[in-house]
């Protein structure tokens, strides 16, 4: 068991995308942090890097990855890791997070956040795997709850039972993204709230807002909508559960101009508020 | 339940090939899985939409499709980054178009184009930096890091200009004689230029380790005794004008 701790950062922020890399450099966004997807950095030079060290300069930065796969069978990619590490010591950022997921085995990536069964014996690998990419970063690391598609036939856990687990077994933190509790609850048949329950309190340190659509069968999480009210509520119910945790807007397709992504942020700060109230007048 | 089994289900279900991993997840399954299985695909063609951007307005939207779905089935993704996944692409298309040699050129250049922009950075040498006292008869050439050359058969750079600044293509021309195209980054833009075979053998030396005197000569071997050191002093000029010289050493 790692026994790092991870301050808690209150705060809210948005995803630095390449649309809006400009604004954030020219004018001051009125925003606490911004989040950088890892891997679009992971590079030898050029202007990517260029554009973070510049951002760096001005807001705090968390870096957000979708490659790890904490969840492969067959163990860790160690390059992967080396070019991870040397990012976070290049930026010092907030914090690494990455999903629960897999995304390949032996040799093939499909580069898609696929889902584990919640057995034990993939408790036993990640816990494994957590371990390893803690001590080889020399950091705590947050881990996503993925949107889902499907169940396995075998399952020794929820899946907030086994976010639970994974955090009490290894130290690790969580990104709780409640559009996708609410895009899986839907999918899989499971109650958003019930499950916000089962996640103890003190290990959130980041939340994920976004939007999704209505694919033929599954709610799909495409990020490419705004926060709907049904998001809205989950997360309001996550600010009463969790307190202040920093917040953002994940944004990813068809995205808008900045102030509109800021004023859905303005929306976060004000859901997040009254339930603070809230908080407070039953405390 | 063995995890790795079943990890090893779901890519054989992903990429169509016999698998067994209905062992693993309910009937009810069935639609979930086709999300995952349509997400496989669309997101490689998206990556090759992007990557390849000036290939797939040469060829078409039906056409293009046709060589990326080609593509996916014949090469699974391995790279930690999506980023290079479109590595293979430009000699699928030789194979495809083995009469229409631009199609893989297009491809290649778009490729290469895409390595230099995040490629490691070198700042380039100019003419105000330079020592007097450089000793030409031991001073080699550094390029930046960048720099990447490959041999076209065809006015690939030209159809790729035109189609970036949405102007009519030319008309595709063979050149009868051996070309290249010489891809590199000045600052963050990424540059490109057609070049003789003079200059891809002065490049190719210079690369492999020439020093500028025996660039000279080498020049000198080709163009007679009088121009092979004012070729190669031509050569140099262009070539820190245009930002591609890193060093002289």
């Amino acid at each position: 068991m790692s026994t790092r701790d991870l301050p808690a950062f209150e705060g809210f922020g948005l995803g630095l995308r390449p649309v809006h890399y400009q604004e954030f450099l020219d004018t001051h966004v009125s925003v606490d942090f911004v989040e950088v997807i890892s891997e679009n950095f992971m590079v030898q030079g050029g202007k990517p890097l260029a554009v973070l060290e510049a951002v760096r300069a001005r807001y705090r930065i968390a870096m957000h990855g979708v490659s790890l796969s904490i969840g492969s069978a067959d163990g860790l990619k160690l390059d992967y890791l080396q070019r991870l590490k040397s990012l976070a010591e290049r930026i010092d950022p907030l914090w690494v997070s990455d999903h629960l997921c897999w995304t390949g085995v032996e040799g093939f990536n499909s580069h898609d956040l696929l889902p584990l069964p919640y057995t034990k014996e993939a408790m036993d690998l990640v816990c494994a795997n957590v371990n390893q990419v803690q001590d080889f970063l020399g950091r705590p690391i947050l881990l996503e709850n993925p949107s889902t598609y499907l169940d396995y036939t075998q399952a020794d856990y929820s899946e907030p039972a086994f976010l639970a687990e994974l955090c009490r077994r290894t130290g690790c933190y969580l990104l709780l993204d409640v559009n996708n509790i609410y895009v899986s609850g839907v999918n899989q048949g499971f109650d958003a709230y019930q499950y916000l329950s089962a996640i103890p309190k003190g290990y959130v340190r980041q939340m994920h807002l976004a939007g999704h659509s209505q694919g033929r069968d599954r709610l799909i999480d495409t990020h490419d909508q705004p926060v709907p009210n049904a998001v809205w509520s989950v997360y309001r119910a996550a600010c009463e559960r969790f307190g202040s945790v920093a917040s953002m807007i994940e944004r990813d397709d068809n995205i808008p101009p900045l102030s509109e992504l800021l004023d859905e942020l303005d929306m976060a700060r004000t859901v997040a508020s009254v339930a603070r109230q809230v908080e407070e007048s039953i405390a | 339940m063995s995890l790795l089994d079943m990890q090893r289900q779901f890519r054989a279900f992903l990429v169509d090939g016999p698998h067994v991993l209905d062992q693993y997840v309910p009937h009810s399954a069935a639609p979930g899985l086709a999300v995952y299985h349509h997400a496989y695909r669309a997101q490689l063609e998206e990556c090759m939409r992007d990557t390849f951007e000036r290939t797939w307005a040469w060829l078409g939207d039906d056409a293009f499709q046709e060589a990326v779905h080609r593509y996916i089935e014949e090469h699974s993704p391995g790279s930690w980054t999506i980023s290079d996944y479109g590595e293979h692409f430009a000699d699928a298309l030789d194979v495809l178009y083995p009469d229409s040699p631009e199609v893989g050129e297009l491809a290649q250049l778009d490729w290469t184009l895409r390595r230099a922009f995040d490629g490691p950075d070198g700042e380039a040498l100019t003419v105000a930096a330079i020592s007097g006292e450089i000793d030409w008869d031991s001073a080699r050439i550094r390029f930046v890091p960048t720099l990447r050359m490959f041999a076209v058969r065809s006015n690939c750079g030209a159809l790729w200009s035109a189609m970036a600044s949405e102007k009519v293509p030319p008309a595709v021309e063979y050149f009868t004689d051996p070309a290249a195209i010489r891809v590199w980054r000045e600052e963050h833009r990424c540059r490109f230029q057609t070049i003789d075979e003079l200059e891809m053998r002065a490049i190719n030396a210079v690369a492999n380790g020439a020093s500028f005197a025996e660039l000279c000569g080498n020049l000198a071997h080709l163009l007679g005794d009088d121009h092979g050191a004012s070729a190669a002093g031509e050569f140099l000029a262009t070539w820190m004008s245009e930002g591609m010289v890193g060093a002289i050493e």
